[in-house]
């Protein structure tokens, strides 16, 4: 903590310690990653509604049955994407990138990732890196 | 059914910077306003008080034990809602129709000029596994997606810059407008894209500000005012997280403005004399117009969402010109929606989003 001593005081200013925490993955969360290593994308279904969700979940947010088995991912395309120029502060980014939102034929949900290649919507995008976020490259 | 009305609104500030006062002296200011313009000593006459606010805005966790004192609750029911400030209006009118209270206080407030990097307690908001490690070099990016979706069904760069256009000029004629000006489509458009499609005009800044409302029971309203602003309907919802919300389309505004239009007896909101809709995103005002039930894109062409339109949107600027005060954003439009009431027109649409990384927002129909 500090303050400026002189005739300007206005402000107190302190650095509260607040970036440090662990994040438990869950039971779905780790079959995720375990997925990513295996170099697939793992989805989870409801056996009352039939939904599948990626990233996969423990429970149906629709029926609010646990859901059942996992499922295997196809056919990744982009559903939306943006390009960033500037980031926060303000500064042109050397090189602009791409982040869309990457949806799977018949399935609820979706994941982030980079992208490679001209983005479009509704383009078929196949995933170079498994990762968080994933890295895909236009088809 | 029994009625509830804003029968007084004060504020402070809407500033990009307030370094004369801190957030509760500011808080304090706008409660006095309000006060004075309502003729009631808090301390007696108020039963019950709510505070919207949310721990990370603050730089204090339990930002809720700061709530009481500034609005003159100390030691009297308080409640805090973590959420914009238009659920705050919604529990304050439940809390009158209950029966509970007769008068309730509603307050939020910002003070983003106290954050030095406000980009990180946004991206504090994001889920820490599937969103935050993106890393987006700009965190609205979200915004950039949803934009890019949205503009699929038929909407253009030249549409948004028409929002930025009107909204900053109409903030021209409101006191709290410090981002307000006189623009035109070309200045707009030649912008550089910060997240595509948006430019750093697409965007609306933050700004500090407080605003305190005070709700009353129909018989208390009419003794208090002769020009009591009804709220005849009111909700809030919430769509899912980024991934399983539909992006494109503003589903939490689509399910408020409906319950709130059938709870008001209103069958479209074309029957209303205008809207205050969010518009933190110059395509988000379309979105969210939209979302109620409009034709958005043709009534931004055709000019009915101007001014002296058929329905006028944000005429007194929005958040483009008056700036993002946080949770105080939904009072923000609320109170705009209450001025204009007051100066003569008949009935607005109140339309609040919590920004991202959210998927919440309310509606309010206020009639006067």
């Amino acid at each position: 903590m500090s303050w400026d001593k002189g005739k300007e005081t206005k402000s107190w200013k302190d650095i509260m310690e607040a970036e440090k925490y662990v994040y438990t993955l869950g039971e779905a969360g780790e079959k995720f990653l375990e997925g990513l290593k295996e170099g697939k994308i793992y989805g989870r279904k409801c056996r009352k509604c039939g939904r599948v969700y990626v990233p996969p979940r423990m429970y149906c947010e629709d029926c609010f049955e646990e859901l059942d088995e996992y499922v295997t991912l196809r056919s990744p395309y982009i559903d939306s994407f943006t390009t960033i120029y500037y980031d926060d502060e303000g500064n042109k980014l050397d090189k602009p990138v791409s982040i869309a939102i990457i949806r799977f034929e018949g399935v609820k949900g979706g994941l982030l990732a980079y992208v490679e290649g001209e983005a479009n919507q509704n383009k078929n995008v196949e995933i170079i890196s498994y990762d968080i976020p994933l890295k895909v490259k236009v088809v | 059914m029994h009625k509830v009305a804003i029968v007084a609104m004060g504020w402070y500030g809407f500033r990009p910077l307030t370094p004369e006062v801190s957030f509760r002296e500011m808080v304090f200011e706008a409660a006095t306003r309000a006060y004075a313009m309502a003729d009631i000593d808090p301390r007696k006459d108020v039963d019950t008080f709510i505070s919207c606010q949310e721990d990370f805005w603050e730089g204090i966790s339990i930002a809720d034990e700061f709530a009481p004192d500034p609005i003159g609750g100390s030691m009297r029911p308080t409640m805090t809602v973590s959420g914009d400030g238009i659920q705050g209006i919604v529990h304050g009118a439940m809390q009158i129709l209950s029966g509970i209270s007769k008068i309730t206080v509603v307050e939020s407030h910002s003070k983003p000029s106290d954050i030095e990097k406000i980009h990180k307690i946004v991206e504090f908001g994001m889920d820490p596994i599937y969103v935050r490690t993106v890393k987006s070099p700009n965190v609205h990016f979200l915004a950039g997606l949803d934009a890019s979706k949205f503009m699929k069904k038929g909407y253009t760069r030249e549409d948004f810059a028409e929002v930025v256009r009107k909204n900053k000029v109409n903030g021209l004629s409101s006191p709290r407008s410090s981002y307000a000006s006189k623009l035109s489509l070309e200045d707009i458009l030649s912008q550089d894209y910060v997240v595509y499609p948006l430019s750093k005009l697409d965007i609306a800044e933050y700004v500090d500000g407080s605003i305190v409302s005070v709700l009353a029971s129909e018989e208390v309203a009419r003794k208090l005012t002769d020009t009591p602003i009804w709220i005849d309907g009111m909700y809030f919802s919430s769509d899912s997280t980024l991934e399983l919300s539909y992006l494109g389309e503003a589903e939490y505004l689509t399910i408020s403005s409906r319950e709130a239009l059938k709870m008001a007896k209103v069958d479209s909101p074309t029957k209303l004399k205008g809207g205050f809709i969010d518009d933190r995103y110059s395509y988000k005002e379309l979105e969210h117009v939209e979302s109620i039930g409009l034709n958005a894109r043709e009534m931004l062409r055709e000019g009915e969402l101007e001014k002296d339109g058929d329905f006028p949107v944000n005429p007194l600027g929005g958040h483009l010109a008056k700036g993002i005060p946080l949770e105080a954003s939904g009072l923000s439009l609320t109170l705009d929606g209450f001025e204009y009431l007051l100066s003569g027109k008949e009935s607005a649409i109140v339309a609040s989003w919590r920004g991202i990384p959210t998927f919440t927002g309310g509606v309010l129909v206020m009639r006067r």
